[in-house]
């Protein structure tokens, strides 16, 4: 017994002077005077960082909560799908958050835990680590990239995007949400070279054969600005366009164009969803763009696509007169007369495809009147007033021009100064706005900070952007 | 067979009597010859060219010529004694000024004649007797030649034509009266306004071939004018634009010389419609022979001397100013006149120029014409119907809209 006890206390007191120093390094004198001091960076941070060897760690978490803000569930969930998308596409996505950033600024301590805890995929250590700061003095967040891949992928404008849609969860408080929402979007931009794709986009490089699908909606409202009642009746007008002329005829609205160009966008939403008839994919598309879901006429933007035979009857003036149309009649519409519009519209394809021409409203030709009859009436009066004048005695002459004789003319003359006097007019000369375009180490402006270049402690090149909320 | 003609005087009456038959001759303008109204004999005028057209300063012609190149100058007057010799005739009495800035014509006077060239008071008129009926006659003070209202003889009052009052030249008639109707036609195409009924129930009135008094001016415009031009300089200054506008004096002294400018004389025709009449061809100008006058009516000259002043003046200094403005411009911005003052050097001849008139009655209404016996160019003020004026801006108005109109239904159809 008495040997026991005294086993017991030696454990105790081995276990106790085994423990990390800086546990206790508040109770020791003299503790907070030691440099590169442990107390002021994380556990993680190496001792010596200016030897540094990139490595690779598989084993280790690639989500570290240390502000513990994401719940156990939300964490498990963003692990699993963390090492689904690295298995999947061999990139390295990792999340890590903290109650401080240690005196550094977040976009090096972003890198730092990178680079210092073996995160990236292949060769060259491909990947992109999101850092949440939420010391309450400076809560942010920076996402810093590693890779020849992930830094062209990750453009100033694909960073703002999706700051812009994490600020919006992060605000809230819906951090793990957000942060899942987050790595879908990083798997979206990997996949199909754009955070925010729709689901029919295939992925970037991929090779799709084109199909047709007669099952898909031919009014494809996902801006919702047609009620239930306007789809199926432009529907049913659509569909009878179509039978009638052997044409597909298709209306999309969308409250975005995923960064595309419009026109891109309309050409590759009508390859991808299998509209077209026959070999050729005979058909006409109108995309309607209600940016932001605003209704209002400065965010809405539309573009025709034709395609095969649908380009037949597409002359240019045509061409123009649909543009013309939709401009006023579904642009320029008042909310919730969208569907009358696109219905107008539907109208002015027919009469294309039957006569050769688009229509022109009863008020384009009582214009055309107006102004004939105005011409006509300046003209006849112009006219009348000259047949009036040669009826008449001309008026008394004025002056002997008549009667000068030719080179008799002499004149000479000097000229004298008498004053001047000077304005000054302000004019500012207008220069290009332009996009602010990031220098290779500089930072942009913006809601969202940016750099495309950047080092951190390891020397090792970053890109990333950040926010504060 | 031509005769010597022989011209019957009969206290200051003249009658022109055919030297075959002795009836009554007339000046036809067809043949330039005197012909006679009963026997047809045809006598030859031997004319000389008269006071030419274009004529010199300092030209001295058969009535008191004014010699306008130095400031003397006394002109064809009436009566009394010319003050002859240097006269500051346009300093004496009223100046005429120059509107914006003053200016004087000199050189020309009527020699002291009062305001009115002829005393108006009709209980002073004398009376003639036509030789060849014995009719008295009373011409109105300015009237020369007239017609013997009972026997029809072409009588010429030779005082009013004689000494200082006679003119220094005279364009005969060379346009027949017959020849009007078609002139008229002529002068009615492009009238697009009159009353349908127009043609044909229009009446043409008594021609009358009038000899309207002009005087004739030659002379020389001169002085200095005036002007304030600008000029502009502008450059940026950060985001400022800098603009200096200098003002200039562009101080001209100007000369030129006028031909010909002609001022009705007769207070009695209307200035509107002798002007409208204008150009004469001042070439065929021919020295004065009272039997141009024969068959037609012949008044002198009777508009106050500064009236006629006036007018010319105001005509010569008009050309001067619109002349130069152009020349002072080059190179500035904004010329406008700021002074100056003109003086025009003249000389005048009184010339007598052919003017049939006439009235045409229409709707109860008499319209005035009047014909360049010389060019034949008509003037007058013609009816216009109102029902015509719609009907022709109608079909104009709709001419254009339909074109308009059909122009659009076209490029939509084509699907331009």
């Amino acid at each position: 017994m008495r040997r026991l006890r005294i086993l017991l206390i030696l454990t105790v007191l081995l276990l106790g002077f085994s423990l990390p120093v800086n546990v206790y390094a508040d109770e020791v004198d003299g503790a907070d005077d030691h440099e590169g001091t442990l107390t002021e960076l994380p556990d993680w941070y190496p001792e010596d960082g200016s030897e540094f060897v990139p490595f690779h760690d598989e084993g280790a978490p690639r989500v570290t909560d240390a502000a513990d803000i994401f719940s156990d569930d939300d964490e498990w969930e963003m692990e699993k799908r963390l090492y689904e998308i690295r298995s999947e596409i061999d990139k390295d996505i990792v999340i890590y958050t903290d109650v401080s950033s240690y005196g550094m600024d977040q976009s090096i301590l972003a890198a730092d835990f990178y680079d210092y805890n073996g995160y990236g995929c292949g060769d060259d250590y491909e990947g992109i680590c999101l850092f949440i700061c939420m010391d309450p003095d400076d809560r942010g967040w920076w996402a810093a990239t590693y890779g020849p891949e992930t830094k062209k992928l990750y453009t100033e404008e694909f960073a703002n995007e999706l700051d812009e849609a994490l600020y919006e969860y992060m605000a809230s408080g819906e951090y793990g949400e957000g942060v899942k929402d987050w790595i879908e979007n990083i798997h979206t931009l990997y996949v199909k070279g754009r955070p925010f794709s729709p689901d029919w986009l295939p992925a970037a490089g991929e090779e799709v054969e084109r199909f047709h699908d007669p099952d898909a909606p031919r009014i494809d409202d996902k801006a919702g600005v047609i009620f239930n009642d306007g789809i199926r009746s432009l529907e049913k007008k659509a569909a009878d366009i179509a039978g009638k002329y052997d044409k597909d005829i298709v209306i999309h609205t969308t409250p975005s164009t995923y960064g595309m160009d419009i026109a891109e966008y309309a050409e590759k939403y009508y390859r991808y969803n299998g509209y077209g008839f026959g070999d050729d994919y005979d058909g006409i598309l109108l995309v309607m763009v209600y940016k932001g879901l605003s209704t209002s006429s400065a965010n809405i933007s539309y573009y025709i696509y034709a395609s095969g035979s649908g380009n037949d009857k597409m002359t240019e003036t045509n061409y123009g007169r649909l543009n013309s149309y939709a401009d006023d009649n579904i642009r320029l519409a008042t909310p919730g007369k969208e569907a009358a519009g696109m219905s107008g519209w539907l109208s002015q394809v027919e009469h294309m495809e039957r006569t050769g021409r688009i229509s022109r409203s009863s008020l384009y030709w009582a214009w055309i009147a107006v102004f004939g009859s105005g011409c006509g009436a300046i003209f006849g009066g112009s006219k009348l007033k000259k047949a009036k004048k040669a009826m008449e005695i001309p008026a008394l002459k004025g002056s002997a021009d008549a009667y000068l004789i030719a080179n008799s003319l002499k004149i000479s003359g000097k000229d004298s100064f008498i004053n001047s006097h000077t304005d000054r007019i302000y004019s500012p000369v207008k220069t290009d706005s332009g996009s602010s375009s990031s220098s290779s180490s500089g930072r942009s402006s913006g809601r969202s900070s940016y750099s495309s270049s950047y080092s951190g402690s390891s020397g090792r090149t970053h890109s990333g952007s950040g926010r504060k909320f | 067979m031509e005769k010597e003609f022989q011209a019957g005087t009969h206290e200051g009456v003249a009658e022109m009597e055919c030297p075959a038959c002795g009836g009554s001759m007339h000046f036809d303008p067809v043949s330039g010859k005197m012909v006679c109204d009963y026997c047809g004999t045809a006598v030859e005028i031997e004319s000389k060219p008269g006071a030419a057209a274009g004529g010199k300063t300092g030209a001295t012609d058969a009535v008191g010529a004014v010699t306008g190149a130095t400031a003397a100058g006394a002109t064809a007057a009436a009566g009394t004694a010319t003050t002859g010799g240097k006269t500051e005739s346009a300093a004496a009495g009223g100046k005429a000024e120059d509107k914006d800035a003053g200016g004087e014509v000199s050189g020309f006077d009527f020699a002291s004649l009062n305001d009115q060239a002829v005393d108006l008071n009709a209980e002073n008129l004398p009376i003639y007797l036509c030789k060849s009926c014995g009719a008295e006659l009373i011409a109105p003070p300015q009237q020369i030649s007239m017609t013997c209202p009972y026997c029809n003889s072409n009588i010429v009052l030779t005082q009013k034509i004689s000494g200082k009052l006679r003119p220094n030249g005279i364009i005969p008639f060379k346009i027949d009266k017959k020849a009007l109707p078609d002139a008229m036609n002529r002068y009615y195409k492009g009238k697009v306004l009159l009353p349908k009924k127009f043609f044909s129930e229009s009446t043409m009135g008594k021609v009358t071939g009038v000899y309207v008094p002009f005087w004739i001016f030659n002379g020389n415009v001169s002085g200095n004018l005036s002007f304030h031009g600008d000029t502009t300089e502008r450059h940026r200054q950060g985001d400022y634009e800098v603009v200096t506008t200098s003002t200039y004096s562009l101080d001209r002294a100007v000369s030129m010389a006028f031909e010909n400018v002609p001022v009705d004389a007769s207070g009695r025709i209307d200035d509107v419609l002798m002007d409208s009449l204008e150009p004469f061809d001042m070439r065929e100008v021919k020295e004065f022979d009272m039997r141009y006058l024969a068959g037609y009516t012949s008044e002198r000259f009777d508009e106050a001397k500064n009236t006629i002043e006036e007018r010319a003046k105001n005509r010569m200094f008009t050309t001067a100013g619109n002349a130069v403005l152009p020349h002072v411009g080059a190179g500035y911005s904004n010329v406008r006149r700021a002074g100056g003052k003109l003086k025009a050097e003249l000389n005048a001849k009184y010339i007598l120029l052919p003017v049939y008139m006439f009235s045409i009655a229409f709707g109860g209404q008499k319209y005035e014409f009047s014909v360049n016996g010389q060019t034949g160019r008509v003037v007058g003020n013609l009816p216009i119907d109102k029902g015509v004026c719609t009907e022709f801006f109608i079909k104009r108005a709709l001419t254009v809209a339909a074109g308009i109109v059909l122009f659009f239904i076209s490029k939509y159809l084509l699907g331009w």
